[in-house]
């Protein structure tokens, strides 16, 4: 018997983010298109001030980007996040960004400049405003610079201020860049259609970059006391040589809220989740960015990763390669400052598992041919040059119906995690003790479909604690979930 | 047998000829002392646990013969030892760490040298420990006793005690960039500043000793690795409190009772190590000035990074990727079917982990001031904001500015065609001064890449034109080029094409 779940508030989010998805007619990574005028693409950004919350339950003062651009959690835009918005732009484009400085100087602070670095670009800032700092052309405080550059390159890039940015980095000063290639279709990067994943596509056009689904993983790190000094006129007192960090961040937010949703109504500085999402055979590509200054050795359960890029180059013999043929298999990158690495993680098939992920025989059918057409993974399956699969659920029929080889004991003798879905199988709930004693039903969890969850984190193990707090930190949860799940 | 011989033969003669040609290099080094003044690293005075102290350093000088008695000073990094593949390196260093007069109580210690990464016979120095943990005298050198598991090794390689000269002989050289360091109490010795920069030359362009360097080389021995100039840059830091407890002879002396706080200049040990000070070949910003003829539009620099820190820092470029080819001198490569062939990355900012040599190429896009800043963000001198591991480049113009993206602009209105029989000005200018006069310039006209005709031997570079007649008798082509050439200077133009013959009221051959 399946017991009645019920929603506590992550599992509600995650609820939301689907539904959220739904009604996205395009649904990928989190981003700012700009606005795009023939090949010119313009970002309006202002510095400016405000708070995020941390894992904690305290907040800190921080200095962000804030975006013109509407979203789903800003609707009239200007609203400051962190970390900053994730520009998108496809290659061949033109990129403008105009930065201007709102950075409040607050009683006791010195006036701050500021300015932006865009590493791998050829940016360049237009003349008339601004003043020349130590690395970029800087705006003094209300002053507006406009800095531009050819995207010519795909791939995955940071940006962040180039002024004092010890501190300004720091403070939240920071952000991801995408640019896609425009070349999707050729011999080397041929589109596939997957019905469960429209929005899939290729982070370079090379084979091997090929993905289901993308995901931002932008690694920072915090000094909470250089955030009080700063908001409390004290920042001559900032030794930066002093600095301990004590709170560790995936697309600023700190775990569990890593695992909420994108946009979630009550993270409204931080609007970038940073759970990756799956089904069986699918591949994720994830866009890691060094956005602090401290290595991150991210680790990822569940199988390796295959890093293809680095710096938003290719890992390759020649261009004439065609594709990442020099890449790396690891299940540890370390997240370099200010170094970007693009990895796939995946597809995760399940194969080697030697049971059956969907549970016990009669559930479910599993024909490797096309039993009940349409049949959504034929075209991903031909792609991957896999057979031996169901091209419906994707399951490994080889080991259809064998149950797992451990006797699980009864629920009573078990304590369970929060991404426990109640069995072993993929979307099969069970019993998940205790009784609520508000409700009178079991407890659910963060995992109301029953996905297989594998923890990514980074294996400093320090950086688990947000305020010596475990478990927090730089780590999330990825999920695989069954093919009856759409995922956003 | 036969067989096996002919295998063993060529290679003996290599060997044979190898060592024919193998020289020595041979390096007088002092390690010595020096105060840096107050105020020479930006916002020291406020920073120094004992205010207006000097920052005590431990340094190499480099002194011209085996008398020791003409030396430069002593200088941190040490100076950029040279020497070629497959060469011998014979490095005396004299001691010169004893206590100056005025630091009586500074702490003396026997050092020797080290290059990690070149082949050496070592012989470590073991000393004992005693019932209270403390460590009292030289037990064993060399491999240590069987069953001494309690002994501690004080030195990687035999000491050299103050005032006496030891040699420490590196032979069978490898190419690439290392960094010698202190292989005594290195915890200590390195951070006082017992460290500097080797490259050797490849044996396909050789440095050779007595004679200028090689204008420009190879990192290693291959085409990939070709440079026209490289630039060294040594990333370290300073924690003053660590020199303070050294010049005051409190180092290593145990803690007071708690919870008296540590005395500021009295480490314990390096644990508690934060540096305050973060250096470029010695020197943070904006003490250090641009680096001077670092580079050339056009042309490729090697930048050697080295690490002598015991932080790691991410030496990264603004606008521009590096062609990082070499890490601890051990080239990039993958092998395929069984050949290697070079894997270079490309980057723009790279990890430089403590004790890590890099070898990166750069081709700059443009001239000016290219800044590398060390994106671990290490920017401050203590508290003092803009400072740290920021270093300029300076790069250069290319020496003749092309007037056209094809190099060679081909006036007269017709584009790149070719008219028998006209008047075809040829134009070319400087953008800026160049850096080395190109002399007269030959104008040469090609024809698929090869040179078919000499236009002109010797044209001033700075006249910036030429008028070529375009002979009648030219055959119609669409792959011609003109070159302009001169020292250190070669343009071409776009491919200029001649679409068919003039009529030829003529039979004049030209």
């Amino acid at each position: 018997m399946r017991p009645k779940l019920e929603g506590s508030w992550p599992a509600a989010g995650l609820i939301a983010a689907l539904m959220l998805a739904a009604t996205s007619a395009q649904a990928t990574i989190a981003s700012d298109p700009g606005t795009l005028q023939g090949t010119t693409r313009t970002f309006h950004l202002t510095a400016t001030d405000g708070r995020i919350s941390m894992g904690d339950g305290e907040t800190a003062y921080v200095w962000g980007y804030a975006s013109q651009s509407a979203t789903p959690g800003c609707p009239t835009g200007g609203c400051l996040q962190y970390p900053g918005p994730t520009l998108d732009v496809v290659q061949g484009e033109r990129v403008v960004v105009t930065l201007t400085n709102r950075i409040p100087t607050l009683p006791g602070n010195a006036p701050a400049n500021t300015s932006l670095l865009f590493p791998g670009q050829s940016a360049t800032a237009a003349a008339g405003a601004g003043v020349q700092g130590a690395l970029a052309v800087e705006a003094r405080p209300g002053e507006t610079v406009s800095y531009s550059f050819v995207a010519s390159q795909p791939g995955t890039y940071g940006y962040y201020s180039g002024t004092r940015p010890e501190l300004q980095v720091e403070m939240g000063l920071v952000g991801a860049l995408i640019v896609r290639p425009n070349t999707i279709g050729q011999a080397a990067c041929p589109t596939v259609a997957n019905p469960s994943a429209p929005a899939n596509g290729y982070a370079y056009c090379a084979r091997n970059a090929y993905y289901d689904r993308e995901y931002l993983f932008l690694f920072s790190e915090m000094d909470p006391v250089f955030h009080r000094l700063v908001e409390f006129g004290q920042m001559a007192q900032v030794d930066d040589t002093l600095r301990h960090a004590t709170a560790w961040f995936i697309n600023g937010r700190n775990f569990p809220d890593t695992m909420a949703p994108d946009f979630a109504a009550w993270l409204p500085s931080q609007p970038y989740g940073a759970m990756p999402m799956m089904h069986p055979l699918e591949s994720v590509l994830m866009r890691m960015v060094g956005g602090g200054r401290d290595l991150h050795p991210f680790h990822t359960h569940g199988q390796n990763h295959l890093v293809i890029a680095r710096d938003g180059r290719l890992l390759q013999s020649s261009p004439a390669a065609g594709l990442a043929d020099l890449p790396i298999s690891d299940y540890t990158t370390t997240a370099v400052p200010g170094q970007t690495v693009d990895a796939i993680w995946g597809p995760w098939t399940g194969q080697q598992l030697g049971w059956d992920v969907y549970g016990s025989p009669g559930s479910h059918a599993c024909s490797t041919t096309c039993a009940a057409p349409p049949c959504r993974l034929t075209n991903l399956l031909t792609f991957l040059g896999q057979t031996g699969f169901d091209p419906t659920t994707g399951e490994w029929c080889a080991d259809h119906g064998r149950p797992i080889p451990v006797v699980l004991p009864a629920p009573s003798k078990l304590t369970f995690g929060q991404m426990y879905g109640g069995s072993p199988y993929l979307g099969i709930g069970g019993e998940i003790p205790p009784i609520d004693p508000n409700t009178g039903s079991y407890h659910s969890n963060q995992n109301p479909f029953s996905g297989l969850s594998f923890m990514w984190h980074s294996h400093s193990e320090r950086e688990l604690t947000t305020n010596n707090i475990f478990i927090g930190g730089l780590a999330t949860m990825s999920l695989v979930l069954p093919y009856s799940v759409p995922i956003p | 047998m036969k067989i096996q011989l002919r295998h063993l033969l060529p290679a003996l003669c290599l060997l044979a000829a190898a060592d024919a040609r193998a020289a020595t290099w041979s390096y007088y080094l002092r390690a010595g002392t020096a105060e840096i003044p107050t105020g020479q690293y930006n916002g020291f005075p406020a920073l120094n646990p004992v205010p207006n102290e000097n920052v005590l350093l431990w340094g190499y000088a480099q002194c011209t013969d085996a008398t020791f008695s003409t030396c430069g000073p002593v200088q941190v990094p040490g100076p950029v030892l040279v020497a070629s593949e497959g060469d011998t390196l014979d490095v005396s260093l004299q001691n010169g760490l004893a206590a100056p007069a005025a630091l009586p109580s500074m702490i003396s210690e026997p050092t020797s040298l080290i290059i990690p990464g070149q082949p050496a016979n070592l012989t470590p120095v073991w000393v004992s420990v005693t019932a209270t943990g403390g460590v009292s005298g030289v037990a064993s050198t060399g491999q240590r006793a069987g069953g001494d598991g309690a002994s501690r090794v004080r030195s990687f390689t035999a000491e050299t005690a103050i005032g006496a000269v030891t040699h420490y002989t590196f032979s069978g050289l490898r190419p690439g960039t290392y960094l010698y360091q202190s292989g005594t109490h290195p915890a200590v010795q390195l951070q006082m500043g017992l460290y500097g920069a080797l490259k050797v030359y490849p044996a396909a362009t050789p440095a050779v000793p007595g004679a200028a360097l090689p204008a420009r080389g190879q990192a290693y021995g291959d085409p990939s690795t070709a440079f026209d100039s490289d630039v060294t840059l040594v990333f370290s830091e300073i924690d003053p409190e660590l020199h303070y407890s050294i010049a005051s002879g409190r180092y290593g002396t145990a803690p007071p009772a708690l919870p008296a706080p540590t005395l500021p200049g009295q480490r314990t040990s390096t644990v508690s190590y934060r540096p305050k000070f973060f250096l470029i070949n010695g020197q943070p910003s904006p003490t250090l000035q641009p680096i001077a003829k670092a580079g050339q539009v056009g042309k490729t620099t090697l930048l050697r990074l080295l690490n002598a820190g015991l932080k790691e820092k991410t030496p990264t470029l603004v606008n521009q990727y590096l062609s990082v080819i070499a890490e601890d001198g051990s080239p990039y490569s993958y092998v395929s079917q069984g050949t290697a062939f070079p894997a270079p990355r490309q980057q723009y900012g790279v990890l430089l982990p403590a004790g890590k040599t890099l070898d990166a190429l750069l081709a700059p896009a443009t001239s000016g001031n290219l800044a590398v800043f060390d994106r671990s963000l290490n920017l401050t001198n203590a508290a003092l904001p803009g400072g740290g591991q920021l270093a300029y480049l300076a790069i250069a113009d290319a020496p003749l500015a092309p007037a056209s993206a094809a190099g060679v602009s081909v006036g007269g209105g017709k584009g790149a065609f070719l008219k028998p029989g006209a008047i075809l000005p040829l134009t070319w200018r400087f953008s800026r001064k160049p850096l080395v006069d190109p002399g007269p310039v030959r104008i040469e006209l090609l024809r698929g890449g090869r040179v078919v005709k000499t236009l002109a031997r010797a044209v001033p570079a700075d006249r910036g034109v030429f008028h070529w007649f375009v002979p009648r008798s030219l055959p119609p082509a669409s792959d011609y080029t003109v070159r302009i050439s001169g020292k250190d200077l070669a343009l071409t133009s776009g491919p200029l094409r001649l679409a068919r013959p003039a009529p030829r009221p003529f039979s004049v051959p030209f």
